[in-house]
């Protein structure tokens, strides 16, 4: 089992050296990253992985609009003169696109909360798509059962702030306008969300496009290492967004030695002691997200 | 240039025959099993096939939705089930899932497939994957602009779909699981509680910048596309979606019998005057609605396209009853919603006629005895209309 981590700075690439490969963001084509970088940056970047043996993805994930086509084809075309190892996409434009270009990287499809069953993924790749990046949204047992029936082409987001929304709009701003007339959004990713019966703060993050709110606490899988190191999945997947790649790198390091439940209560103790301020969770794997209206506590 | 179809959302029989008796060429259910819309009063297998039989008399079709976002659990039985809709005569399948669709094609030959807005396709490209799926309609996101929507349906060999009319996520269909973080309801299998229209209070760095008065939401306003009408028939788009399947009979009857008269006006005259425009945009506000907007026609939503001080629907008082019981004596039976009074002036709302109005007389109430108020919902009074109507017409308050 692989892990892939993102970057928010080419100077930690080091740090991230024992990951597999390193996701990152592009100016035009990305969203909720981290941090979004030009092309002559996403080559210096895609080098500099591949002198250390990391593999380089780009995330793909906007949709696409129609009047976008062009410059998506263009950029395929790009990417097809590079060396990035591979394309994490939401929409399947970019599939159908690279298919007419013939583009010959890896092409994972990542549409966050609809990938959530074997026989979809076992579809999408006999469609010619490499892999599946997992929905958030199923159980620890969906998983398994998922991963081990397609060994090597489902991937899992283990470690983060999981995204529960992506909106077109650009709702913070048009929030603040409603209130205030015009108020410029604060570009520092600190903004946040609070509902009152619930004692979270959601992160809002608001950019070109995409207005999308997270979970307060940080989806982790220490304890499940080991199981999912055993499973038939291709790799985790570690998300800086709101955090820091130093965090990234030290979590990476941890699931890297764990092996046993054992080590990955030791390493939890570990992890948890040297970071009390973090708000940790397990994400859906332990919750199944089937009530209805009578049986949900809204 | 071919028909335009408007396909209408029904949450019950009842609702699937209001549609079609107002106009719609097609009505849009879900069923028992693979449905979103799980307080949507889901129809078993005899309700679709009577729907079926009932569409089949007026000249119109019957989808079923099968648009869940499945988990391994919720897979069993699936073709099946397909294979039972295609023997009643269900016209099409919309579907979100790419396996789903997979199934249904190869499952039931007969039946077309068409691919939910729950997939949020926005481009031609997108399109042209699932054509190769053997998807025969695409029903596009929300989001898709009048400029986008026009080059899709040039660029495609695929029949588009679009909304014109009901609710809006706010955030992209299918992607969002607000619901099942913040209830365990799964959104993406029926149990949306729209926490997007909840409130929220806004911080950065840990100090409020909401108004405590106007608190953030992500509410939308509801898509009112009356203004589109004649755009989106020449753009070549194959049919037009009003949304609402928990909508009650007669919001349902509203929007259908509004969309009806535009697009009859325009295949009559080549184009939609400004009169009928707003005639019709009146009549809508007639129906229990959300305020309305544009959606994404013309450009991204902005702020006036957002509920912030109120929360959901406001229901409106309009809607007074409809004709259960028309009796040889000229009198008729009416199912009381909302209270009205000897005196007043109401008006029929029935289906592809002109509204027709009548000062009520006498009321008789189910005790047989006089009165002069029709207050206690549900009860059924007896009144003179003094011109025909038939069983299911819609009783109102003067409006347009």
């Amino acid at each position: 089992m692989r892990f892939i981590t993102t970057l928010s700075d080419l100077k930690n690439l080091s740090l991230l050296k024992s990951a597999d490969g390193i996701l990152v963001g592009e100016k035009k084509f990305s969203c909720r990253m981290p941090a979004y970088f030009s092309r002559s940056e996403l080559i210096q970047i895609s080098h500099e992985c591949h002198k250390i043996q990391l593999k380089c993805y780009l995330n793909v994930n906007r949709f696409i609009n129609e009047a976008d086509l062009d410059q998506l084809r263009e950029f395929l075309e790009w990417i097809a003169s590079t060396d990035i190892d591979g394309l994490y996409f939401n929409d399947l434009a970019v599939k159908t696109i690279a298919d007419q270009l013939d583009l010959r990287c890896e092409l994972i499809y990542a549409p966050e909360a609809t990938l959530t069953n074997t026989e979809d993924i076992r579809l999408f790749n006999s469609l010619g798509i490499d892999r599946g990046l997992l929905a958030k949204e199923i159980t620890l047992d969906e998983v398994l059962t998922i991963a081990n029936a397609l060994p090597g082409k489902v991937e899992l987001f283990g470690f983060g702030h999981l995204p529960m929304s992506l909106s077109k709009r650009p709702l913070v701003s048009n929030y603040l306008k409603h209130i205030h007339g015009d108020v410029a959004v604060s570009k520092n990713r600190t903004l946040t969300l609070k509902e009152e019966k619930r004692s979270y703060f959601y992160p809002v993050l608001e950019e070109t496009e995409a207005t999308s709110v997270f979970t307060d606490p940080i989806m982790n899988c220490f304890m499940e290492i080991p199981t999912l190191k055993k499973s038939g999945l291709n790799a985790i997947h570690l998300d800086g967004l709101f955090l820091c790649d130093e965090l990234i790198a030290e979590v990476l390091d941890h699931y890297r030695s764990i092996e046993t439940i054992e080590q990955a209560k030791q390493h939890f103790q570990l992890f948890i002691t040297a970071h009390p301020e973090l708000l940790l969770d397990s994400g859906y794997f332990y919750k199944k997200t089937n009530l209805t209206k009578e049986g949900a506590n809204v | 240039m071919s028909k335009i179809e408007l396909l209408a959302p029904a949450g019950d029989l009842q609702r699937a025959k209001t549609a079609i008796r107002y106009g719609a060429d097609a009505v849009y259910l879900g069923g028992k099993r693979f449905s979103l819309r799980s307080r949507a009063s889901n129809f078993d297998i005899p309700d679709i096939a009577e729907a079926v039989t009932f569409a089949t008399l007026h000249n119109a079709k019957i989808f079923v939705t099968v648009n869940i976002i499945p988990h391994d659990e919720d897979l069993d039985g699936l073709a099946e089930y397909v294979t039972e809709l295609e023997r009643i005569g269900v016209s099409a399948l919309i579907v979100a899932s790419a396996y789903i669709a997979f199934v249904c094609r190869k499952t039931a030959k007969k039946m077309e497939v068409h691919l939910s807005t729950q997939q949020s396709i926005t481009n031609s490209a997108a399109v042209e994957f699932y054509k190769k799926l053997g998807i025969d309609r695409v029903v596009l996101a929300r989001e898709t602009s009048m400029e986008d929507i026009r080059s899709i349906v040039t660029t495609c060999q695929l029949p588009i779909e679009v909304f014109i009319h009901g609710g809006m996520c706010v955030n992209y269909s299918g992607r969002c699981t607000l619901s099942n973080e913040m209830t365990l309801r799964d959104a993406n299998r029926g149990g949306c509680a729209q926490s997007c229209r909840w409130k929220y209070r806004l911080y950065d760095q840990g100090v409020e910048i909401s108004d405590p008065d106007v608190l953030f939401s992500m509410s939308s306003k509801d898509l009112n596309a009356v203004r589109y009408i004649a755009e989106l028939i020449e753009a070549g788009v194959t049919s037009l979606k009003i949304e609402g399947r928990m909508k009650s009979a007669y919001y349902i009857a509203c929007v259908v019998d509004a969309y009806r008269k535009l697009i009859d006006a325009y295949e009559t005259n080549g184009s939609i005057s400004d009169e009928l425009i707003r005639t019709t945009e009146k009549s809508l506000k007639l129906a229990e609605n959300r305020a309305t907007a544009d959606g994404f026609y013309r450009h991204v939503p902005k702020s006036s396209h957002h509920l912030y001080s109120i929360n959901g629907s406001g229901i409106t008082q309009d809607f007074l009853g409809s004709v259960k019981q028309v009796n040889t004596d000229g009198s008729v039976l009416v199912e009381v919603r909302n209270n009205f009074k000897t005196g007043q002036l109401l008006e029929v709302f029935s289906p592809l006629k002109e509204i027709r109005q009548f000062t009520v007389g006498t009321i008789i109430n189910s005790q047989d005895s006089e009165i002069t108020v029709a207050n206690k919902p549900m009860e059924w009074v007896r009144i003179a209309i003094p011109f025909t109507v038939e069983v299911d017409d819609f009783i109102r308050r003067k409006g347009v």
